[in-house]
């Protein structure tokens, strides 16, 4: 019985490989659909590409014409175990990417003095000291100088 | 009389000179190699005392007989002791003893390694072969007979004509009924019939001696000639059956089945690997680190030329002059379309890595297959090739010395002659002025020359050494370049990254043991993939309480397959008058081993690693190939068991690695595109190069990658690396 016996160490060398190429054939031939599995992209707001860190998405967007201001909905599971509607620049505050805030400043976002509050006060809670430095540079004239009373991002 | 192990067969007609020692020679032999043995002479109707010397010799040892035929040929004689002789095995051997009859062991060895094998052909072509003394006249008719008969009767092999050949008598009793041709053409029948029957045939390479006093005459060559269209004829007109075969079902794996078969099955696989990782290659746009730098450098410079010109008085410590060069002739040629050219060199250089790496296999039968299946799996999951396909600069030069060694390896195989000893001298040049690891190309050579596959001749690897020479020359005494100290770069040390003045700190005043380390981390990487870049990052994720699956797959897969080399290595190692071909394998990978890991005596990176990365994988395919061979023909069942087993948890191992690997370039993917997100501000005084970064950058942004978020959790933990 030596040709079971061979079979078996065959199957059991070239098996797990065999069928990885058989998958990626698979997809190789799905992506002739533009559907390739693992390079699927999932479209995200600039608001969402900010939360999930995604700065280039961000730049992409914003550098197409994306108001860097509007608030929108970033989707649960994102942040957290909910739903939240947040500016670009609070996404990036709560993930605290500063080098996506400093971006978004440069390009045209103007919190209102209340936006920024807020954004400042989650910075300061969260200790991003490089999004605190970032958002000090920009701060507005007639804005309170304490966090007593603002209601938190999230 | 019992049945002999091995019957010899020798034809001889006016051999009376010969006829005695060549008998006794064999006899000595014979009673060596210890199995049971007959020893037939078939007289070919010889007019002089060839027949009375046989008898004297056959009264002085019953085992040897003397078959006395009316002159007809030697394809009639042959015949004819096929016929008579009563062996498992027959051994074919010409009188003259052109080859040693000491090579007969190494025949016996290949047909007791392989199972699937009823016919081993000794070969002055294959790799291994050595022949001394022969004419070049004749060796020219000699090829020109021989593309006859491939293109006719028998392709794929390359000498049909040696006088030494081995067939089970299961073959012999199948084919030696249905050969027609009595002439020197009959060799090619008897081949032609076999593979018509399903006969697996292997050839051999043997040392071989030309006899001046040969009985090929040219009127005998020209009828041989005619003979090869007599068997296409015989073949028409239905002369060796009806086309069914014999060997089907009744050996192992390979029965039935042609070897191109499995050699483009083997393609099959290599071309999906490639085109998958190709497709995760053109998603990634070109580095900002390491990259964008180098190619504002060279924007500037006018030509490749003078690129190559102005990086000889550069980089102390480095001599790298082609590396800069081809980044130039790449961005000139690119036409403005950097990220295509960069991405499309990088594919190229992928598709030559992987299709070389198969092409080296030389995968015949299903256990070729299976173990090259493994062993690609283990090339391309290794996290030396994950290194060298994540790093470019921005032509990923690594991955290019993966190709000039893996090119270099292929000319070690077969035929030496002057255009293989030409092109491994230019591989060398090549990639020794691309990078430090080019000098691997000159390890190949050599260790490949030690291990017997001498396709690049002993002149060939004479002449490539004093390039060596001359590189060490020009690099350490006409351009004083020395080496890379401490202040080099960052590089890991136990459980962390130190930087240069960390490690100036630690080791100014002896270095010695931090290079130690570094090469004994660089082998121990290969071997077990700990630890990496220089860390020991199992060992630090267990000391945080976190290590993740997919370090333990690796560690796993690396170290069973190390394990099956070294089992592998030392089994071959005691039976190595009978090597094969892939088992030269293990001495090329131990010499890249060592040399590989003392060029990363300064500082450890996973892509140095990338070479002995391939050639760990080469040694791979030659354990587990001879691991399949070793297993499938045992009788009882524990260890085989066992070494399924292992097989197994390796090669899902490397399934799981590879996969992670693709996973990875997904997340590298991320990061680049991220990186160039950043890079306006940093790059506003660019100048000249404003247009290369608008263009790239705006590349990048628009090559939408999915964000790691969006992966299951799995996979980070299972997958990335």
């Amino acid at each position: 019985m030596t040709v079971p016996r061979l079979s078996r160490l065959i199957i059991a060398a070239a098996g797990p490989p065999v069928i990885l190429a058989i998958i990626e054939m698979v997809m190789l031939v799905l992506s002739l659909t533009g559907d390739h599995p693992r390079w699927r992209v999932q479209s995200v707001n600039v608001s969402e590409a900010a939360a999930i860190r995604d700065f280039a998405e961000v730049a992409r967007l914003i550098e197409r014409g994306e108001n860097p201001d509007d608030p929108r909905l970033v989707r649960q599971g994102l942040i957290d175990g909910r739903a939240h509607r947040l500016t670009p620049l609070e996404a990036a505050t709560i993930a605290k990417r500063d080098e996506i805030v400093a971006y978004l400043f440069d390009h045209g976002a103007r919190p209102t003095p209340g936006e920024w509050l807020r954004i400042r006060c989650h910075a300061e809670a969260s200790g991003s000291d490089d999004v605190l430095e970032i958002l000090d540079t920009v701060r507005p004239v007639a804005v309170a100088e304490t966090c007593d009373g603002v209601l938190p991002l999230l | 009389m019992p049945q002999p192990f091995l019957s010899v067969i020798v034809p001889a007609y006016n051999e009376a000179l010969r006829i005695e020692p060549c008998v006794s020679q064999l006899t000595r032999e014979l009673n060596r190699l210890g199995h049971p043995w007959e020893l037939l002479v078939l007289d070919d109707g010889s007019s002089d005392a060839t027949v009375a010397i046989a008898r004297a010799a056959a009264a002085a040892d019953d085992r040897i007989q003397v078959l006395e035929l009316v002159h007809a040929g030697k394809g009639a004689a042959i015949r004819r002791g096929l016929q008579a002789a009563r062996g498992r095995w027959i051994f074919m051997a010409d009188a003259d003893l052109s080859m040693p009859p000491g090579e007969i062991g190494r025949f016996l060895a290949a047909v007791s390694e392989d199972e699937a094998l009823d016919i081993v052909i000794g070969s002055r072509e294959a790799e291994g072969a050595l022949r001394v003394g022969e004419p070049w006249v004749r060796h020219a008719i000699g090829r020109a007979f021989n593309y006859l008969a491939q293109a006719l009767a028998v392709p794929g092999i390359e000498d049909t004509q040696c006088g030494f050949k081995l067939l089970s008598a299961r073959a012999a009793t199948f084919i030696a009924p249905q050969l027609t041709l009595d002439g020197f053409a009959f060799d090619v029948e008897l081949l032609f019939v076999a593979r018509r029957a399903g006969f697996v045939v292997r050839e051999l390479g043997i040392r071989w001696y030309y006899r001046g006093d040969s009985r090929v005459r040219f009127g005998r060559g020209a009828t041989a000639f005619w003979d090869i269209l007599r068997v296409r004829w015989n073949d028409r007109r239905g002369q060796y059956g009806s086309g069914g075969t014999v060997a089907a079902g009744t050996s192992s794996d390979t029965a039935g089945r042609s070897p191109g078969g499995m050699r483009r099955w083997a393609y099959v696989l290599a071309l999906t690997s490639a085109l998958s990782f190709a497709y995760d290659l053109a998603h990634i746009p070109v580095q900002v680190s390491d990259s964008l730098g180098v190619i504002l450098n060279v924007q500037p410079i006018p030509s490749a030329a003078e690129a190559f010109r102005r990086t000889l008085s550069l980089d102390a410590g480095y001599f790298r002059p082609l590396r800069v060069a081809q980044i130039k002739a790449v961005l000139d040629g690119s036409r403005g379309e950097y990220t295509l050219a960069f991405r499309g060199v990088h594919v190229v250089l992928l598709f030559a890595a992987i299709f070389l790496f198969v092409h080296v296999l030389r995968v015949t039968t299903t256990v070729d297959f299976a173990a090259a299946a493994f062993a690609l799996a283990t090339f391309t999951g290794l996290h030396t090739f994950l290194g060298t396909l994540r790093e470019a600069y921005p032509i990923n030069h690594f991955l290019e010395m993966v190709v000039f060694t893996l090119a270099a390896l292929a000319l070690t195989q077969g035929r030496a002659n002057w255009a293989r000893d030409a092109g491994a001298a230019l591989l060398f040049i090549a990639a020794a002025l691309v990078l430090e690891s080019g000098l691997l190309v000159w390890v190949v050579v050599a260790a490949a020359w030690v291990a017997g596959m001498r396709g690049v001749s002993g002149r060939g690897v004479l002449v490539t050494t004093c390039l060596l020479i001359g590189y060490l020359a020009v690099r350490f005494v006409v351009l004083d370049k020395g080496l890379p100290g401490l202040d080099a770069r960052s590089t890991g040390f136990l459980l962390d990254v130190l930087e240069p003045a960390e490690l100036e700190q630690q080791f100014g005043a002896n270095r010695v043991p931090f290079y130690a380390y570094n090469i004994a981390s660089s082998v121990s990487s290969v071997l077990f993939s700990e630890p990496r870049a220089g860390v020991w990052a199992a060992v630090r994720d267990y000391l945080r309480g976190d290590v993740s699956p997919r370090v333990v797959v690796s560690i796993v897969a690396s170290l069973f397959t190390t394990m099956l080399i070294a089992v592998a290595a030392i089994r071959r190692w005691r039976q190595r008058d009978a090597l094969h071909d892939a088992d030269r394998f293990f001495v090329v990978f131990a010499a890249v081993l060592a040399a590989n890991a003392a060029l990363s005596y300064a500082y450890t990176k996973d892509e140095i690693l990338s070479v002995a990365g391939a050639f760990y994988a080469l040694a791979a395919y030659a354990a587990v190939r001879s691991l399949l061979v070793w297993g499938g023909a045992r009788r009882h069942g524990m260890l085989v068991w066992l070494l399924t087993a292992v097989l197994f948890v390796a090669s899902a191992g490397w399934m799981i690695r590879v996969a992670g690997h693709h996973a990875a370039l997904r997340g590298t993917a991320f990061v680049t595109r991220n990186d160039w997100a950043s890079l306006p501000s940093n790059f506003d005084d660019a100048g000249a190069g404003r247009e290369v970064v608008d263009r790239l950058r705006s590349d990048a942004l628009n090559r939408r990658v999915g964000a790691p978020p969006f992966a299951p959790r799995w996979q980070q933990r299972w997958l990335y690396d």
